[in-house]
């Protein structure tokens, strides 16, 4: 946070609306890059790298088509980058009513400062896809011509679309001087929030973010196996693990992660695999726990169990059989594509990881 | 027995924002704590449903105390806060069957009850709705389920009525009556004093955290020279 406080004028509105801006953009950041996740992500960068040396040096030409596997990874990661950085206006809902009288300042030195910040930002964002895209570029085989082709027209591409962003939220209507758009202005700035807000969720759970919740009334059959009249705190913790739509993407989104890189160190070391299996069970333990927390503002919970340890040992044993079923998943994914003896040796490992959490979240508070 | 409340001091940080209270409510008796905004009633409540700890003072609702057996005492009272607050992922259904599992009592023998209590609130049929589904009145609603469908010495409603449509609000009353008459104790605040005055025993009145009255509406009304028709001009 800025230690000094800026007094907000119309002249410094832009620069006050970015600073904050940035500052959320830290906040989540730091959500983003826990220290869980950090240790997640060596382990799946080590893996990547690993399935990079694997396969450096294969044409993986796909079905005879004379299209390589690189080719398309390059095309879709170019596609990616392009969805990113458009025109980063700030506006607000309540802008249009409170400084709607100020159009004209907003026209001549708030939106030009915009855009040409998004400019800024737009082309360094393309030109970072594009250093990062060098090793499967190079696996191309594609001369040094056309690697410079490329940025060049990844950044023209991105400079059309943000300058078409700007005409559009400059509206000519008298075609005397142009004013602000607002039904464009507003509803583009929120769109970029709410994608913004979505990225930080794919990987974190985001605070603010409304709790999204799906019932999967095709699960009710095996939901009706934990009742509430045997065990209320488990069959509670199960529902909602299941139904939390942010939880329950957030972990099969990476154990689908996990489940590719498994793949592509196949042919590596055992201990590899267990690894990557280990952290991937170590982060999504972690990034169920939220769910309890979410669950304690209901007056209901205290009945469960007056006891805050009892109720958090009741929902770490939920937790526990909720991995255990992504576990054996990966067993038998590993299994399959690695063999016995790497299939076993992650069995133990998950194992002697469910223990391990069993006996840390059980001794808190 | 019901529960008694003695030399109750209960605030936030030190500061006492209600002071030295002392009340009972019998079985089969409806009481309504009634004030101003700040003048107590949510801290009071907070109180009795075992959200805070009392600065000074005790509760015990039939011989229990929340000191000595916190579980059962919690146990003994179902309570309708002023606004709902549900789990999002359950459904309507698998609320109340955790509500009766969290209250130790027997599903199968409350479900008829139950399924009588939504037929009432007009809630038939939406047992497998999420809260997401629900209007805040039916949220409301849900929580009126829950606390009617248990079989519990105390009842603890605050502000009954926000939210309800003018059906809901005729059963509510209808309900509370039914309850006291079946020897439960209820205790509820409200501001809708003359309404009160048809099914409240006795009005406890609040001002600036200290209990300045205690008796039927009648009293209440005569001590300010009103009548009870006109106990909602008491604060002016």
């Amino acid at each position: 946070m800025s230690s000094k406080k800026q007094k907000i004028q119309l002249s410094n509105l832009y620069e006050i609306r970015s600073e904050q801006k940035q500052i959320e953009t830290t906040r989540y950041m730091k959500l983003l890059f826990n220290d869980h996740f950090l240790v997640f992500l060596m382990i799946a960068f080590g893996a990547l790298v690993l399935a990079y040396r694997n396969l450096q040096g294969q044409p993986l030409t796909l079905f005879g088509t004379g299209v390589t596997a690189w080719q398309v990874l390059a095309v879709v990661w170019f596609a990616m980058g392009l969805f990113l950085g458009h025109l980063q206006t700030n506006l607000k809902a309540a802008d249009r009513i409170f400084i709607l009288g100020a159009d004209q300042y907003l026209i001549k030195n708030y939106l030009p400062k915009a855009y040409h910040r998004s400019l800024f930002v737009g082309m360094g964002i393309q030109l970072v896809f594009f250093v990062l895209a060098l090793p499967i570029l190079k696996e191309t085989g594609l001369k040094s011509i056309w690697l410079v082709v490329i940025l060049f027209l990844l950044l023209a591409m991105k400079y059309g679309h943000i300058r078409y962003e700007y005409n559009q939220v400059r509206f000519n209507q008298y075609k005397q001087e142009p004013t602000v758009n607002w039904d464009w202005a507003i509803n583009q700035a929120e769109q970029m929030n709410n994608r913004r807000y979505r990225f930080f969720a794919l990987f974190a759970q985001v605070p603010g973010q409304g709790v999204v919740i799906k019932r999967r009334a095709y699960l009710d059959s095996l939901l009706k196996q934990v009742s509430f009249s045997k065990s209320p705190m488990k069959a509670l913790a199960i529902r909602q693990m299941i139904r939390n739509q942010s939880a329950l993407n957030l972990i099969v989104r990476q154990f689908l992660l996990v489940a590719v890189l498994l793949y592509t160190i196949r042919n590596q070391a055992w201990y590899l695999q267990a690894a990557l299996m280990v952290a991937f069970l170590y982060i999504a333990n972690r990034q169920l726990w939220p769910v309890f927390d979410q669950s304690e503002r209901v007056l209901w919970n205290n009945l469960l169990s007056p006891n805050l340890a009892d109720r958090r040992k009741s929902f770490n044993g939920a937790v526990q059989t909720f991995l255990m079923s992504f576990a054996i998943l990966l067993v038998a994914l590993i299994t399959i594509f690695s063999g016995i003896q790497a299939g076993g040796a992650s069995l133990l490992a998950s194992l002697l990881m469910l223990l391990i959490f069993q006996s840390q979240t059980t001794s808190k508070k | 027995m019901g529960l008694e409340i003695k030399n109750l001091s209960a605030g936030y940080a030190g500061q006492a924002v209600v002071k030295n209270l002392s009340f009972s409510v019998k079985e089969g008796q409806i009481v309504g704590l009634i004030g101003l905004n700040g003048a107590g009633k949510s801290t009071t409540l907070k109180q009795v449903i075992g959200l805070k700890q009392p600065l000074a003072g005790s509760l015990s609702l039939d011989g229990q105390t929340l000191t000595a057996n916190p579980a059962e005492y919690k146990r003994n009272l179902a309570y309708i806060p002023e606004q709902p607050v549900l789990y999002d992922e359950l459904t309507l259904d698998e609320h109340l069957h955790l509500v009766l599992a969290a209250h130790q009592q027997d599903d199968a023998a409350h479900w008829d009850k139950v399924q009588e209590l939504l037929a009432l609130f007009r809630l038939d049929g939406k047992g497998h709705w999420l809260p997401q589904h629900f209007s805040k009145g039916m949220k409301q609603k849900v929580m009126l389920v829950a606390a009617f469908a248990l079989d519990t010495p105390l009842l603890v409603i605050d502000e009954p009525f926000l939210g309800l449509d003018v059906l809901a609000q005729k059963q509510l009353i209808t309900l509370m009556k039914e309850k006291a008459d079946n020897g439960t104790a209820v205790l509820l605040t409200t501001h809708l004093l003359a309404q009160a005055a048809d099914y409240v025993d006795d009005f406890a009145l609040l001002e600036d955290g200290e209990m300045t009255y205690f008796g039927s509406a009648e009293g209440l009304a005569t001590s300010r020279q009103l009548t009870v028709d006109h106990l909602d001009d008491l604060f002016s």
